[in-house]
């Protein structure tokens, strides 16, 4: 893609009306050519040529030189971190309950940890006593040592009164089944949306300097509660990711590419194999658990974060790869007549609401792939055999 | 603005400046380049400030021997096509669970055609902006007027001057356009890399 320049400024000329006899033969030959001559017309058309040259005028440089001047000049400091945080998290940090807690006494006062499910399913707690406990969404009252769980209508609430003061964080491990997933809200007001198949660690206060979490295994999209003393951490396998206050989303699934989405703020990211890492919105940090190299990509975040709000979002994704994250909500087992299809790429959209079946009769109509379907078994084969 | 290739050598190294000089330079244009793909003022905006940023971070990479007018023109119109493709696909999702991949059937040589345009066009209106934007406002104002085939009265008449004013401030305009688009011309034929 080549621009020349030459007829660039002769043509520029004849606008104007400076064009020399030496330039004017230059252009009459270039103008032998039928489609230069189609453009010259489009080019030399007096109200396009005011049209354009009022757009350039229109157009306010410094504005954006600022601009670029801000974005080239950033530093990773804790200083910048703070300011930049603290910008966009005040809308999160308005929607929240407040949490508070007084020096004197311990006492938590609108404290509480509640779990509203996105789609329900029953939903493993372990209390710090390493007691298991299935919690399915009915009106009961779960009794545990510390205090009281309150499930209520696919809704589970940790009773706030009946959480003594601890100088210890208790923990406790909630594990999401595959085709449920739930929204958590955290003693700080921080937002955590686990997906199917995630089982998260979390502390029923927070106590200390940071704020400590656990992904053992899983997806999660957390909306952290801006805190600037106390920094939240997630930590996945021998990964972390160190946030103030910001939207992200950590998939973690065993046997799978690691991969953090952030969308808006900014996060750190530590991993045991390489350095540190710093990601900026609509950034996404990708890894095998094995490998020393994080890739990190600007990407749409949309495919990574709308499994939150009930669909997924492929986009040339592999057959099998879609079919492990449909596996996670659906309830089916694929197999592969022909290996190839498995790297057969598609595009689309899966609402959770939607059956399964529909999905297949979509898949099927690309004309791509034969499926046959017995009882939950799908096979998959290749139309060209 | 002409390129030398000490100017390309400030630039790998990460001067301030001539980063400066570049970006008031072509940013204008650019955008409007973008902007004839996305149809999108505040996107073009987006596109193009990426564009540069990418240059400053990469600047060490930065060859002396392409041109950094086409090396950016390219750029704006790679990612433009790209935002471009993820506009469409965002309106598909809206009507369809899912799309088969397919190629449209397009005409490729219609859109040659349209792409040379674009470039050429933008590059075209670049020159004819700088030379004008340099003269002072009165020989600009004329120029202007001239430009839309007005006639020297009606010139006369909106600017509220004489015969005489509109026409010297023709002929100095003229004049200046001719010596700055003329120096212009000779140095980029020394410069120019094909």
């Amino acid at each position: 893609m080549n621009i020349d320049e030459n007829i660039s400024k002769i043509i520029a000329k004849y606008i104007i009306g400076t064009i020399n006899p030496d330039e004017t033969i230059i252009l009459s030959e270039w103008l032998l050519d039928a489609d230069n001559k189609r453009m010259f017309e489009k080019i030399v058309d007096k109200n396009r040529v005011i049209d354009e040259l009022s757009k350039l005028e229109l157009i306010d440089s410094h504005k954006f030189y600022r601009e670029f001047e801000k974005e080239t000049k950033r530093r990773f400091s804790i200083n910048y971190f703070f300011k930049y945080a603290a910008v966009i998290v005040l809308p999160i940090v308005l929607a929240i309950v407040v949490f508070y807690i007084s020096k004197q006494n311990y006492g938590l006062k609108d404290e509480s940890i509640k779990f509203t499910a996105i789609n329900s399913g029953e939903i493993t707690l372990i209390d710090e006593f390493d007691n298991h406990h299935i919690l399915a969404g009915k009106d009961t009252t779960l009794r545990l040592s510390q205090y009281d769980l309150f499930l209520q209508n696919n809704y589970i609430k940790y009773r706030k009164d009946s959480i003594k003061a601890n100088t210890r964080p208790s923990y406790n491990t909630i594990s999401i089944p595959a085709g449920a997933s739930y929204k958590l809200e955290l003693s700080d007001g921080t937002l955590v949306y686990l997906n199917s198949e995630t089982t998260l660690r979390y502390p029923i206060r927070f106590v200390g300097d940071v704020r400590s979490i656990e992904l053992i295994s899983g997806e999660a999209y957390f909306e952290v509660s801006h805190n600037e003393k106390k920094p939240f951490i997630v930590n996945f396998g021998s990964n972390q990711v160190m946030v103030l206050g910001t939207q992200f989303n950590v998939y973690s699934y065993p046997n799978e590419k690691l991969n953090v989405t952030l969308v808006r703020g900014k996060v750190s990211l530590n991993s045991s194999k390489s350095k540190r890492i710093v990601l900026k919105p609509g950034e996404n940090a990708s890894w095998k658990d094995n490998t020393k190299d994080i890739l990190v990509n600007k990407v749409d975040v949309k495919k990574y974060i709308s499994w939150k709000d009930g669909y997924m979002y492929f986009e040339k994704d592999r057959l099998e790869d879609i079919m492990t994250k449909l596996h996670r909500w659906y309830d089916f087992n694929v197999f592969y007549k022909d290996n190839s299809v498995r790297n057969f790429t598609f595009k689309m959209r899966a609402d959770k609401n939607a059956n399964f079946n529909t999905i297949v009769d979509r898949l099927r109509e690309t004309g791509r792939i034969i499926i046959e379907e017995k009882g939950k078994d799908i096979i998959i084969s290749n139309v060209i055999r | 603005m002409n390129y030398t290739s000490v100017f390309i050598d400030k630039l790998r190294n990460g001067d301030r400046k001539s980063y400066e000089t570049l970006f008031y330079d072509l940013f204008p244009s650019l955008v409007l380049y973008a902007n004839k793909y996305v149809h999108d003022d505040a996107l073009s905006e987006d596109i193009v400030q990426e564009v540069f940023i990418v240059l400053w971070n990469n600047s060490s990479k930065i060859n002396v021997h392409t041109s950094i007018k086409s090396y950016l023109y390219a750029s704006v119109k790679n990612l433009a096509i790209n935002k471009l493709d993820k506009k469409k696909t965002e309106n598909k999702r809206k009507d369809k669970y899912l799309s088969t991949e397919f190629v449209e059937s397009e005409n490729f040589d219609e859109i040659k055609f349209e792409d040379d345009e674009k470039l050429l066009s933008q590059n075209v209106y670049y020159y004819v902006h700088k030379a004008i934007e340099s003269l002072p406002k009165k020989s600009r104002d004329v120029i202007l007027m001239s430009m839309q085939d007005m006639s020297i009265e009606d010139i006369q008449n909106k600017l509220n001057v004489s015969k005489n004013t509109v026409k010297t401030h023709k002929r100095r305009a003229y004049a200046m356009l001719r010596d700055k688009l003329k120096n212009n011309f000779h140095f980029l034929m020394f410069f120019f890399t094909p």
